[in-house]
């Protein structure tokens, strides 16, 4: 991580230019970022809300369902992104790899970084829905960075876990797109926990990315502290993961320059 | 203090015949093996001190630019170690680390940062780089619209700029005009000059010994000769001159130089293997066999990798080395790292590597077959020493490198017959420490060149000239079999850096058409020697030029004569152009 450090400016020049290349000069660019969630947000409402006829418990309004489902389905779009842009980050930039001498953890770590931008998009997105729809947020708003963080961490993990794996399995990226959308709809996002039968409960439980949900939604929805059970394992998941991976990339990362 | 220290290095790369084979050895967790060992480069060790400019030569494939990657950081080594002092800075490949959307400038200051530059130090080098790239306004057009000459221009001015202790250029120059060439040249110059380290890979061998003050030879991934530039140039000339020579004829059963008929066997090895010590594997030993080479029996000592052979040995005056080297036809597919042939001799304390060659038979068809070779050993007459024949494999082919040495012996020429030719102008080659490497010798011997000699226009032989002086080179050939045409011989005059002229029998229009075997002729170049003061050197070949313009070495003699030239009055450079100088009164 020393490297990650030494090279910020590196990293920095490549996020801008991950950015501007993403965005300078492309309407596309705009479209996946902003149109594109909104789109999603809406279909989501109209098939699940008003079509299926899905409530919060004790609540018997569509809006808060949208809301609901809004302050879950952002963040996860932008870890979707992420992670699957950083599991193909070290294939795309064979050039540099095979050519140019500097510790290759900068690839996922810039991509992560760069793709963060639509999270913060998809959060501006809520919070003009927010003040639509409900008003000013409350004082739990400021839980955001924590919950950021957090993603941020748990994102970079699986980033360095499958970027430096694609190298060895050129399917990985492949096959994350069919993975994300099982893990889409194993997760509570467009459906409350509770709709969900007893006895695939630990499930939930189980999955890493309920608690990451879990979070962003009492920051932005729910207005509370997060419950301790759901705060701590995931922080120490995280932070556990993230020890794993970079070793694992480090060990492998010695095979990239002959791989690629 | 050594800027680099490379200690064992080798690289092996894993080869898979096929895709689902790596998927297979990583579920398996070991305990399936689908793959080939390929090592690209083997036991490399060599230091190079600061302020070296070293050139690393060698064929496709020789392990060169694995070498540089493992430098550059950008491959991790096998095996071995590395160290170095200092930052580097390296054009691996044309353009790489831009990116094509993006103008010249971000490319800049991208190439900048990766090479761990700030902001404000490539705000203070931009001017300068933009300035030697030539690219002016280009600068800030996206990349993808720079011709490739234009993206080499400013990578290389880049790499150049940005304070790097250490410089590693791969082929990079051969892109640009010969402006820019130029312009690189001088800025290496300059570098050499600040004392920085410069890693030269090529095959530009003008460039090696123009620019390198020192130079390496790899060949099947193993240092094969290092030293002087000019020696390395012409043994890698040699080595490529023989295999192509052995691939063109498709004679592969036997080929090289031996020691003719006026030479006879003073001691032959064969015969004293039993006095030897060995030193090999314990279940492959050590054995004389017999091996049938066109329908003949011949002798050869069965030398399993890795494995030594020392003889104890009095060289007597004026004797050489013959030799021969093959591995065996069944193994030709199965060893694709070859076998590496060594012969040191140990003499007073001090070893001494004479001959080094890499076989790789499955690679290159010019190595299959039986490679004869002779090694003068005046440098040890008189003396009782230790000849050390050594092949090393990779390690990993074991149960495959079936090599050995063929018909090994000392031989000299017979007294009666003691040809004054072949060996008295280089006896008199004084300036021999210059070219240290002495002379460089190779070709298919249908024909060979008996004699140069070295003369002033009375005819004197000499080897000191004054200025201007007339020298009369005469190149004394002997053919083994009739040729009716084509026959060219040439005559080459160069310094330690470059060629200064030449030229053959073919351009000077003479004819040389129905050349009888057994016969000895005598062709006289003679030229007036309008050269600056130095030591100067000549290069006799004597070939046939096909029709298709190929060129079939019968017999080439790298710096056969060596010759010093005075000048009394002063001039820069090589060549006195004879300028006259006045002044023009308006």
């Amino acid at each position: 991580m020393k490297s990650v450090v030494e090279y910020r400016g590196l990293i920095w020049n490549f996020i801008k230019r991950d950015i501007s290349s993403k965005y300078v000069g492309s309407l596309l660019g705009l479209y996946w970022s902003v149109i594109n969630p909104i789109i999603t947000l809406f279909l989501y409402i109209i098939v699940f809300g008003v079509f299926l006829n899905v409530r919060l418990p004790g609540s018997t309004s569509i809006w808060d369902f949208a809301l609901y489902f809004a302050a879950g389905y952002l963040p996860w779009l932008a870890f979707q992104d992420s992670v699957m842009r950083a599991s193909r980050s070290i294939i795309d930039n064979k050039n540099y790899i095979k050519k140019v001498p500097f510790p290759s953890e900068i690839f996922p770590v810039y991509t992560t970084l760069s793709e963060f931008v639509n999270l913060f998009i998809g959060l501006g997105i809520y919070l003009v829905l927010f003040l639509i729809l409900k008003g000013i947020p409350t004082i739990y708003i400021l839980l955001l960075p924590i919950a950021v963080i957090l993603q941020l961490v748990f994102t970079l993990s699986l980033g360095f876990f499958l970027s430096s794996g694609a190298v060895f399995f050129r399917d990985i990226p492949t096959m994350l797109g069919p993975l994300f959308m099982i893990w889409f709809w194993a997760t509570p996002i467009a459906y409350t926990v509770n709709l969900i039968p007893m006895n695939f409960q630990w499930i939930v439980m189980l999955n890493p990315a309920y608690y990451m949900i879990e979070i962003y939604r009492d920051a932005l929805f729910y207005g509370k502290f997060p419950e301790i059970n759901i705060l701590v394992p995931f922080l120490i998941f995280s932070v556990v993961m993230f020890v794993i991976s970079v070793w694992f990339f480090r060990k492998t990362k010695t095979g990239f320059g002959e791989l690629l | 203090m050594n800027a680099i220290e490379v200690y064992n290095l080798g690289k092996k790369f894993k080869l898979f015949t096929s895709p689902g084979g790596r998927f297979l050895e990583y579920m398996s967790m070991g305990r399936v093996k689908r793959h080939t060992d390929f090592w690209a480069l083997k036991d490399i060790t060599f230091e190079i001190p600061e302020g070296t400019t070293l050139g690393i030569l060698g064929q496709n494939g020789s392990g060169k630019s694995t070498l540089l990657s493992i430098l550059a950081g950008v491959l991790y080594p096998s095996a071995g170690s590395f160290e170095i002092q200092g930052k580097v800075s390296a054009i691996l490949e044309l353009g790489s680390g831009f990116h094509p959307e993006f103008s010249g400038r971000d490319n800049v200051y991208m190439y900048g940062s990766i090479m761990g530059l700030s902001k404000q130090e490539i705000d203070e080098r931009f001017d300068e780089i933009v300035l030697f790239s030539e690219l002016g306004d280009f600068i800030d057009q996206p990349l993808r619209t720079y011709s490739s000459g234009m993206i080499v221009r400013l990578a290389f001015s880049v790499a150049v700029n940005v304070d790097a202790d250490i410089l590693i250029v791969d082929e990079a120059l051969a892109v640009g005009d010969a402006i820019f060439q130029h312009r690189c040249f001088r800025k290496i110059r300059e570098m050499q000059a600040n004392g920085k380290t410069i890693l030269y890979v090529g095959h530009d061998t003008e460039a090696v010994r123009n620019l390198c003050t020192q130079a390496l030879l790899l060949d099947g991934g193993r240092i094969i000769e290092r030293g002087d530039p000019n020696s390395v140039v012409n043994q890698y000339y040699a080595l490529i001159s023989e295999r192509e020579q052995a691939y063109s004829e498709g004679n592969l059963a036997e080929h090289g130089e031996t020691p003719g008929e006026g030479f006879e066997t003073v001691y032959n090895f064969i015969q004293n293997l039993n006095t030897a010590k060995i030193i090999a594997q314990p279940t492959i030993p050590v054995v004389e066999q017999t091996t049938e080479i066109n329908s003949a029996s011949r002798k050869v000592i069965f030398a399993h990798p890795p494995s030594e052979i020392t003889f104890s040995v009095f060289i007597e005056p004026e004797s050489s080395l013959a030799f021969a080297i093959g591995i065996m036809p069944g193994a030709w597919e199965k060893i694709p790292q070859g076998v590496k042939f060594d012969i040191e001799i140990l003499s007073d304390g001090n070893t001494e590597n004479i001959f080094s060659r890499v076989l790789q038979p499955k690679r290159n068809a010019g190595d299959r077959g039986w490679h004869n070779f002779v090694v003068p050993l005046r440098l040890f007459s008189g003396k009782t020493v230790s000849i050390i024949f050594r092949t090393s494999g990779s390690g990993d082919d074991l149960s495959y490198g079936w090599s050995a040495w063929g018909w090994g012996r000392i031989v000299k020429a017979k007294e009666a017959l003691a040809v004054t030719g072949s060996e008295k102008p280089s006896s008199e080659n004084t300036f021999s420490d210059v070219f240290s490497s002495g002379e460089e010798r190779f070709g298919n011997k249908r024909g060979e060149i008996t004699c140069v000699e070295l003369m002033d226009e009375n005819l004197d032989r000499t080897n000191c000239f004054d200025s201007g002086d007339i020298a009369i080179v005469r190149i004394h050939f002997l053919l083994h079999e009739d040729i009716s045409e084509n026959l060219t011989i040439g005559c080459t005059f160069k310094n330690k850096y470059c060629d200064i002229y030449g030229t053959n029998t073919k351009w000077q229009r003479m004819d040389m058409s129905n050349k009888k075997r057994d016969r000895h002729y005598i062709v006289e170049f003679s030229q007036s020697l309008k050269l600056n003061s130095g030591t100067y050197s000549v290069n006799a070949g004597l070939v046939i030029v096909h029709s298709n313009n190929e060129i079939e070495v019968l017999d080439r003699r790298y710096d056969c004569l060596i010759f010093r030239v005075e000048k009394r009055d002063f001039m820069a450079g090589i060549v006195d152009l004879e300028s006259s100088v006045k002044e023009i009164k308006n």
